[in-house]
C-alpha cells in the first residue's frame, strides 16, 4: 500500500540521517612499525603516529592537513596533543577532546620535533592568572565566546552552513560543528584554543587581546567549571528547555498523579 | 454571644441558606475535573510570591555599579533591573527560593491550562451551553503565556534580551504597522529604555488582574451551569453525581492546593531554575546561545526555526519572514481555539445543550483531529531545541531543521490516522479499555 510505503520512506530518512556518522572507507594503519626500544622521542613516535596522515616532514597529506602554516605553532600541537584531540584514527573521525594518547613527557617531545619542522605558529603561552581579573573575564566571554559556548559553558551546536571550514577536505561531506563544552579544559588548553582557533573557532590572539585579557577570559572559564550557582540542582545549564522537562515530567506529572489519587477514577476511566 | 452575632448577620443577609446551598453543591468526583484546579492554584502562588518579588524589583534600565556578594559581577555596571534580581537571588534572605517558585509555579500554571483545555476538548465540554466559559479558558491560556513572557524578560538577563529582541524582530516583521508598533511598544529603537518599565506594569498589574477576573467569571459561570459529567449509571444530562462541596469536596481541593504548593516548594528548593548571574547581564551587541524560550513560547520558537528563508510578497509588499511563523501561526492557532464549538457544531449540525461528556472514542473525527493538532504542536515545540539536540546526536543542525520539516508536516496526519482507527476500533469493539480491544477491531472497524 502507498500508505505503507510513504511511512517505510519517512523512517528509513530519519534513520539514515540520524547514522549521519562517517566510517572509515578503509582502515589506515600507520606506514611505520613502532621498533623496540627507542624510547619515546618526539620523532619516533611523530612518524609512527601522526606522520602517515600528516607527512613525515609535516607538510600534509590527502589525509591530513599541513603542520607548517596558518597558527600552526607549539601551542596547536600541544592543545590537540593535551586534549586528545590528536591522533586521529582515520581521516574522517570527528575531532574532539578525548582521554590523552601521551604522557606529558611524550607530548612535550612530540611539539618539540613538530616545532623543528619550522612552524611559525604561537608557543604555548605563559599565563598569569594572579593578575587576571573575573569581572572583566566575564564581560570579554559573553562579548566574545558565548555565543558559540553560551554564557553557561555547556557549548552549543553551529550552523554548518557552506562554510564548513577545515572539516570538508576530509570528511566527504560536511560534518557537525559543534563548539565543545568547556567544562574539562585546563587554563592553558583554554589560552591555546583562543591563540590558535582550532577547527572552526576563530583566532583570539594578541592582535585582538592583551595577555592580561586574555588571562582574564581563562580565568572566568576556569571559574564557570565551578561557579558559585545557587539554587538547587543545575538542570544541565542549557536553560528553559531541561527546565520546561522538569516542570512537565516532575511537576505536572506528580500533580496529576496527586490528582488521580484525590478524585476517583469511577465510570469511564 | 457569636451565636447572636450570627443570627443577627442571617437575619439581615439571609446568608445561611445561601451558605447552606452553597455548601452541599455537588462536585464530580473523576479526577481530570481537578486539572483545572491545579492551574487555579498555580496562580494563586504566583501572586502570593510574585507579591514578595515585587517589594524587591526595579523595573528600570538605569545603570549601577552591582556591589552584591556574586564575584565575577562585583563592580560591573548592570541595569537596576538586573541588580535588584541579583540581590534577589544572592543577598534578600529566601529571595532566590522565591524566585523559583514563581517561576515553578508558572510553567506549571500554563502547563495545567494546556492539559486541562485538552480534557475539555476531548470530552466536549465545550459545547452548547459552556461556549462562553471555552473562550474565557483560551483567553485565560493567552494571557497566561503573555504574562510567562513579560514574566521572563524583566530581569535584563543575556538569555532574556535575547528573547525579547527577537520579540522587536517580530512585532517589526508586521506588515504596515510593524514598524510604528515595534517603536511605541518598546519606547524607542532596541534596546529601548522604557520597556523594561512597562513590561512591569503590564506583568503585575495589567494581566494578572485580568486573569484573576476571567477565572472569577470562569467558575462563577461553571458554578451556574452545573458541572459536565461522564456518562455512567445514575447520570443524566440533569443530574450531577458526586461529592458536596462540604465537607468531601472542600477537603479534597484543599489537599490539591496543598499538593501544588508543596511541588512548586520543592522544585523551587531543589531544582535551580533560570540562573541569571551565568546569562550575565543585558548587553544589546551580545547573543547567548543555544537561547531557548521558556516552554510555552518553544512552539514559536520550533516555527521561526523550521520556517525556510523564503521571501514572500503580498499585497504588493515585502513581508518580513518572521510573520509567518511568529504572528500569523499564533493568530491562525488562537483563532482557531476561539471558533472551534461554533465549528465543530457547524459541522456536526449539532445545536442541543450537553450536559453529560463523551467519551474520546465517541467522537473519533474530532479526537483524531485534537491528536493530530497536538502533534504538530508538540513538534514545533521540539524543534526549537534543534540545536541542543544536533549536539547531543553530534550530528548537523541542518540535517535536524529538515527531518523536523519532514515530522512537523508528516507526524500529524500518521497520528490523526492511527488514533481514528484506534478510537473507531475502540467503538466498534465495546471494549472498555485498550487492553480489552481484539487486534482485529482496529484493522477491520466496519467487519
Ligand atoms: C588519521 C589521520 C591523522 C592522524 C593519525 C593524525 N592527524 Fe592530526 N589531523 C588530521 C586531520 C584530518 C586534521 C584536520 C582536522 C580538522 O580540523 O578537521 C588534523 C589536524 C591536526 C592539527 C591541527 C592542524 C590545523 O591546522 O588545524 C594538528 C596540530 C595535528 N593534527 C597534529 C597531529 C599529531 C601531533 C598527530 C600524531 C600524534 C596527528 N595529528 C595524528 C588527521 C590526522
Ligand atoms: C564561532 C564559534 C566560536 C567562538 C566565538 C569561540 N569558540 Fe571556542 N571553540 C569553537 C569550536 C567549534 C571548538 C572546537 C574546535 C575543534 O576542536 O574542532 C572550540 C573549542 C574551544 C575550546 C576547547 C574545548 C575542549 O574541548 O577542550 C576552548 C577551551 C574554547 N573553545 C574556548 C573559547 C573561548 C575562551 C572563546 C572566546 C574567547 C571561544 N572559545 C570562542 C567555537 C568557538
Amino acid at each position: 500500500m502507498s500508505r505503507r510505503v510513504a511511512v517505510a520512506a519517512t523512517l528509513v530518512l530519519v534513520l539514515s540521517a540520524c547514522s549521519n556518522q562517517q566510517e572509515p572507507a578503509t582502515p589506515f594503519r600507520p606506514a611505520i612499525e613502532a621498533g623496540e626500544g627507542e624510547g619515546t622521542s618526539g620523532e619516533r613516535l611523530f612518524q609512527r603516529d601522526c606522520g602517515w596522515c600528516h607527512g613525515s616532514e609535516g607538510d600534509g597529506t590527502d589525509r591530513g592537513p599541513s603542520l607548517l602554516d596558518g597558527t600552526n605553532g607549539s601551542a596547536l600541537t600541544h592543545f590537540v596533543l593535551t586534549t586528545g584531540r590528536m591522533p586521529l584514527d582515520f581521516p574522517q573521525q570527528r575531532v574532539q577532546r578525548t582521554e590523552p594518547s601521551y604522557d606529558d613527557e611524550a607530548i612535550a617531545s612530540i611539539v618539540e620535533y613538530v616545532d623543528s619542522f619550522g612552524q611559525t605558529g604561537p608557543d604555548i603561552p605563559d599565563l598569569n592568572l594572579d593578575e587576571a581579573e573575573l569581572q572583566l573575564g566575564l564581560e570579554l566571554y559573553q562579548e566574545n565566546c558565548a555565543a558559540c559556548h553560551s554564557t553557561s559553558g555547556a557549548g552549543g551546536a553551529l550552523a554548518t552552513g557552506d562554510e564548513t571550514g577545515s572539516t570538508a577536505t576530509y570528511a566527504s561531506e560536511p560534518r557537525a560543528n559543534i563548539a565543545p563544552e568547556v567544562d574539562a579544559s585546563s587554563p592553558t588548553e583554554i589560552a591555546e584554543a583562543m591563540i590558535t582557533g582550532p577547527g572552526t573557532m576563530p583566532v583570539f590572539g594578541n592582535e585582538t587581546f592583551s595577555n592580561e585579557e586574555i588571562d582574564s577570559i581563562v580565568r572566568y572559564v576556569v571559574y564557570l567549571q565551578h561557579p558559585d550557582n545557587r539554587g538547587g540542582a543545575p538542570v544541565g545549564g542549557i536553560g528553559p528547555v531541561a527546565e520546561g522537562a522538569v516542570a512537565w515530567t516532575l511537576g505536572l506529572g506528580l500533580l496529576l498523579g496527586i490528582a488521580r489519587l484525590l478524585g476517583t477514577k469511577s465510570g469511564p476511566p | 454571644m457569636i451565636k447572636r452575632f450570627v443570627r443577627g448577620m442571617d437575619e439581615r443577609l439571609g446568608a445561611s441558606s445561601f451558605a447552606r446551598q452553597a455548601l452541599n453543591k455537588v462536585f464530580p468526583d473523576h479526577w481530570s475535573f481537578m486539572i483545572g484546579e491545579i492551574a487555579l492554584y498555580a496562580f494563586v502562588i504566583l501572586v502570593l510570591t510574585g507579591v514578595f518579588l515585587s517589594l524587591f524589583f526595579e523595573g528600570s534600565t538605569g545603570e549601577v555599579v552591582y556591589e552584591g556578594s556574586y564575584e565575577p559581577l562585583q563592580g560591573v555596571e548592570v541595569s537596576r533591573a538586573y541588580n535588584s534580581v541579583m540581590e534577589l537571588s544572592y543577598d534578600v534572605r529566601a529571595g532566590l527560593v522565591m524566585r523559583q517558585i514563581h517561576h515553578w509555579a508558572a510553567l506549571l500554571f500554563i502547563a495545567a491550562m494546556v492539559v486541562h483545555l485538552c480534557r475539555i476538548f476531548f470530552t466536549g465540554a465545550f459545547r452548547k451551553p459552556r461556549e462562553i466559559n471555552w473562550i474565557i479558558g483560551v483567553t485565560l491560556l493567552l494571557l497566561g503565556i503573555f504574562n510567562g513572557f513579560t514574566g521572563y524578560s524583566l530581569p535584563d538577563d543575556l538569555l532574556s534580551g535575547t528573547g525579547l529582541r527577537i520579540a522587536h524582530s517580530i512585532a517589526l516583521s508586521v506588515p504596515l504597522v510593524g514598524t510604528w508598533t515595534a517603536f511605541l511598544v518598546f519606547g524607542g529603537e532596541f534596546p529601548a529604555e522604557d520597556i523594561i518599565g512597562r513590561l512591569l506594569v503590564v506583568h503585575i498589574m495589567i494581566v494578572p488582574a485580568a486573569i484573576g477576573g476571567l477565572i472569577a467569571a470562569h467558575l462563577a459561570i461553571l458554578w451556574r451551569q452545573k458541572h459536565t459529567d461522564f456518562p455512567g449509571p445514575g447520570r443524566t444530562e440533569t443530574n450531577v453525581v458526586g461529592s458536596k462541596l462540604w465537607p468531601t469536596y472542600a477537603a479534597k481541593s484543599v489537599s490539591l492546593f496543598l499538593a501544588v504548593f508543596a511541588v512548586t516548594a520543592l522544585l523551587g528548593g531543589l531544582v535551580q531554575i533560570n540562573p541569571v548571574w551565568l546569562y550575565g547581564p543585558f548587553r544589546p551587541e551580545q547573543v547567548s546561545s543555544p537561547a531557548q524560550p521558556d516552554w510555552y513560547m518553544g512552539w514559536v520558537e520550533g516555527a521561526l526555526r523550521l520556517m525556510p528563508a523564503w521571501e514572500l510578497r503580498a499585497f504588493g509588499f515585502e513581508i518580513p519572514n518572521p510573520f509567518y511563523p511568529a504572528v500569523l501561526l499564533p493568530g491562525i492557532t488562537f483563532l482557531l481555539l476561539y471558533a472551534w464549538p461554533f465549528l465543530e457544531a457547524r459541522f456536526t449540525k449539532d445545536l442541543e445543550p450537553h450536559h453529560l461528556l463523551d467519551r474520546a472514542r465517541d467522537q473519533p473525527a474530532r479526537t483524531a483531529l485534537g491528536a493530530a493538532t497536538l502533534t504538530f504542536y508538540t513538534v514545533l515545540f521540539f524543534a526549537a531545541s534543534n540545536d541542543l539536540i544536533a549536539k547531543l546526536l553530534e550530528v548537523r543542525v541542518e540535517t535536524v531543521t529538515t527531518i523536523y520539516r519532514i515530522l512537523v508536516l508528516g507526524l500529524p496526519p500518521v497520528v490523526g490516522y492511527v488514533v481514528f482507527r484506534l478510537m473507531k476500533g475502540l467503538l466498534a469493539s465495546g471494549a472498555e479499555r485498550f487492553t480489552q480491544m481484539p487486534l482485529s477491531a482496529v484493522l477491520h472497524p466496519r467487519r
